[in-house]
């Protein structure tokens, strides 16, 4: 068995140094990890003279070898891309955390020594080296290679050793079928487990009952097209309008200092021989002039200070104009890992937002899992609206909240009472919003009286825990008095698995096998027992016993 | 009809498909009337201590393994009873070949998969996470008629 067919192949493959995460598949579709004296293969592939051995003709491994003559496998030597001693590169696909690490340990007499290594649970679980330290191997040229072919359909893991003679050769399949014992075993458990963490099904000789990709013809199959195409929803760029230097309204940045100097000329006495003095006069109240005086939480960008002007009449007032109307706070990004590296990542973890001047929102694990959430406030300084995008991957949008940052200053009476009632209506929706519904999705009103509380109670009846509400309505003034930064509260389960559970009772698996491929535990949900010379009751009882688990 | 029957100690679980075996004896026997082909009942003659430790058999006759239970009789004779061991009976006729939709298994796992048998505990992990940056430097606005 040198190829397996794997019907639910890898779409992505990724190879990660230094930082650099470089795209392999598809477009350098075959991996290898060699030692670095392998080099020419990488540069020459196709007529190198070990991958076209004649003593391999017409064996299963030739296979791969003949794929990469005609052209049909392309090459790539990872082993030669890790340069430095001790540093290690990543390999994988949809699921970062269930990679492939390729260690280069030490330089071992001209040759490189590289280990291999399979994470699970966030911990290594089997390693791999690729160079023999001692032994009757010492020295010699011996590497891991693990190979997909250029549609991503095939794949294989085998092992080569040189011998010190560069005609002998080696090669384990897939199934590690020129190893003994637990290195078999542990070969083939490498390769089924990469490729499941990163497809979630098929590989290692199985098959997926649904084939994935392409559309279905019409024979009973399933009639999806398999388009799992995404269109990307991006941060919408600043509004292009600026109602703040239009002539209609002035929007200044002032100090404590400039604010007291226009009270000050605000509130002068009237004087015929100064025109500008009347206009304390012309108004009921001299501070109809100022439609709003709020703090916002932010620097606001300005120029130079200029003459304030009221009504169009020049005061003896300067203060700095705001230049823009809208501003971008960028709040940074926290990164979301699997800490399971299993469903309860998903199923079962509750991942609550708590935004600034918003509230709390819930942040659904399929979508943010793995990726890396960044909060960006656009707020429009005239009114202290704003919009929070909350976004993945760059630029993904996931959800869009609304709110208000400006912490109002009352200048009047009249202010003042307003201000008041609507802090009390505030906290009165609060109370009663305790026993409302989870928001729910995304896009939803966070701001005033309607809002900032988000309860998960939907959420929480999966578990038939009480999930507490962190977050009350912070919109506007209370906002400025609570925490300005956003954080996630993640409630993660934590499982309990016996010790060598799989041994006694297998984990879930869900792929055709053949059982000849299958080691150690293993359960069977569907059989046909073809071909076996036994009695029907026979046959019963072994079924049974199958369903009911067995040990290969 | 001559039988060649294989005696053995099994030492392994019955849900095993390659016991591991130790050889007993080996003896012919001539089959001198019915025999439940999936029940065998043997007579033979024998020691009964050499066959305390036997628990297992195998008639190639019959292509299959049978775990044994030996039972004394008067005369020197023992009486060993057989139960088909299928699965490993079916292990050796081919079973391995066949393909079958695995539903748990020991190496070739998806830990994405919940079939419902892992269990947590009740009080989960809770972490909290704070984000780099947020608002700071607070600033008046003020909006002014033109």
């Amino acid at each position: 068995m040198a190829w397996q067919v794997l019907t639910s192949p890898l779409k992505e493959l990724y190879f990660e140094y230094n930082g650099v995460v470089q795209k392999l598949a598809p477009i350098n579709p075959c991996v290898l990890v060699y030692s670095a004296d392998m080099t020419y293969i990488a540069g020459n592939p196709y007529g190198n003279s070990m991958i076209s051995h004649s003593a391999y003709d017409g064996t299963a491994e030739y296979t791969a070898i003949a794929a990469a003559q005609a052209g049909t496998l392309d090459i790539l030597a990872l082993g030669t891309l890790i340069t430095t001693n001790n540093t290690t590169a990543y390999l994988y696909g949809s699921n970062r955390n269930m990679r492939i690490e390729i260690k280069r340990v030490n330089q071992l007499s001209g040759n490189i020594d590289y280990q291999m290594k399979l994470y699970m649970y966030g911990t290594t679980v089997q390693i791999f080296t690729a160079m023999k330290r001692s032994g009757s191997y010492q020295n010699q040229k011996v590497g891991l290679v693990f190979v997909i072919d250029e549609d991503n359909s095939n794949y294989a893991l085998w092992y080569q050793n040189t011998f010190n003679d560069p005609g002998w050769r080696a090669f384990l399949y897939a199934d590690g079928s020129q190893l003994s014992g637990a290195d078999r075993n542990v070969l083939s458990a490498v390769l089924y487990t990469f490729i499941y963490g990163n497809e979630g099904g098929g590989g290692g000789g199985g098959a997926n009952p649904y084939a994935d990709g392409g559309t279905s013809e019409p024979s009973g199959d399933p009639t999806g097209n398999y388009d799992d195409s995404s269109d990307v929803i991006s941060v919408p760029s600043v509004p292009g309008f600026n109602l703040g230097i239009t002539s209609l309204i002035n929007v200044w940045v002032p100090s404590t200092t400039d604010i007291n100097n226009l009270a000050a000329y605000l509130w002068s006495n009237f004087d015929l021989t100064d025109p500008t003095k009347t206009l304390s006069k012309m108004f009921t109240d001299p501070l109809s002039y100022i439609l709003s005086l709020h703090m916002l939480p932010f620097t606001v960008d300005s120029s130079t200070a200029i003459t304030v002007t009221l009504a169009g009449l020049a005061t003896t007032v300067s203060m700095p104009p705001a230049t823009v109307q809208f501003k971008d706070i960028d709040c940074g990004s926290v990164t979301i890992n699997e800490y399971w590296g299993n469903y309860l990542d998903y199923t079962y973890t509750k991942i609550v937002l708590c935004l600034p001047f918003c509230g709390q929102v819930d942040l659904d694990p399929d979508e943010v899992m793995g990726k890396t959430i960044k909060v960006k406030y656009r707020v429009d300084i005239i009114t202290g609206a704003f919009v929070c995008f909350v976004y993945i991957d760059g630029d993904k949008v996931l959800g869009q909240y609304a709110g208000n940052c400006a912490a109002q200053i009352p200048i009047s009476a009249a202010d003042f009472s307003r201000l008041n009632a609507a802090v009390l209506g505030v906290a009165g929706a609060a109370a009663s919003a305790f026993g409302s519904a989870a928001l729910g999705g995304h896009g939803g009103m966070l701001n005033g009286a309607s809002g900032g509380l988000i309860s998960s109670i939907a959420a929480n009846a999966q578990n038939a825990k009480i999930r507490a509400q962190h977050s009350g309505g912070l919109t506007g003034a209370p906002g400025f008095m609570g925490i300005q930064k956003p954080y996630l509260i993640i409630h993660r389960p934590r499982q309990s698995v016996p010790e060598d559970y799989e041994q006694f009772k297998g984990y879930p698996s869900n792929v055709t096998m053949q059982l000849s491929s299958c080691t150690g535990f293993t359960s069977v949900r569907e059989i046909t027992l073809n071909g076996l010379p036994f009695t029907d009751g026979e046959l019963s009882e072994l079924k049974s016993i199958l369903e009911g688990g067995v040990i290969l | 009809m001559s039988l060649t029957i294989e005696f053995y100690t099994n030492t392994s679980d019955r849900r095993v498909a390659s016991k591991s075996l130790t050889s007993i004896a080996s003896k012919t026997c001539e089959l001198k009337g019915d025999c439940d082909v999936v029940r065998p009942v043997i007579i033979v003659t024998g020691d009964a201590a050499s066959y305390a430790s036997c628990n297992y058999m195998y008639i190639a006759a019959f292509n299959r393994y049978y775990f044994a239970s030996v039972r004394s009789l008067p005369g020197g004779l023992l009486e060993i009873s057989g139960e088909c061991d299928i699965l490993s009976s079916a292990w050796a006729a081919g079973l391995g070949d066949l393909s079958a939709v695995i539903d748990r298994q020991e190496n070739a796992w998806n830990l994405y998969l919940n079939d419902g048998t892992f269990q947590a505990y009740a009080n989960d992990q809770v972490v909290t996470k704070e984000f780099s940056d947020g608002f700071s430097n607070p600033c008046y606005v003020m909006v002014c008629a033109g």
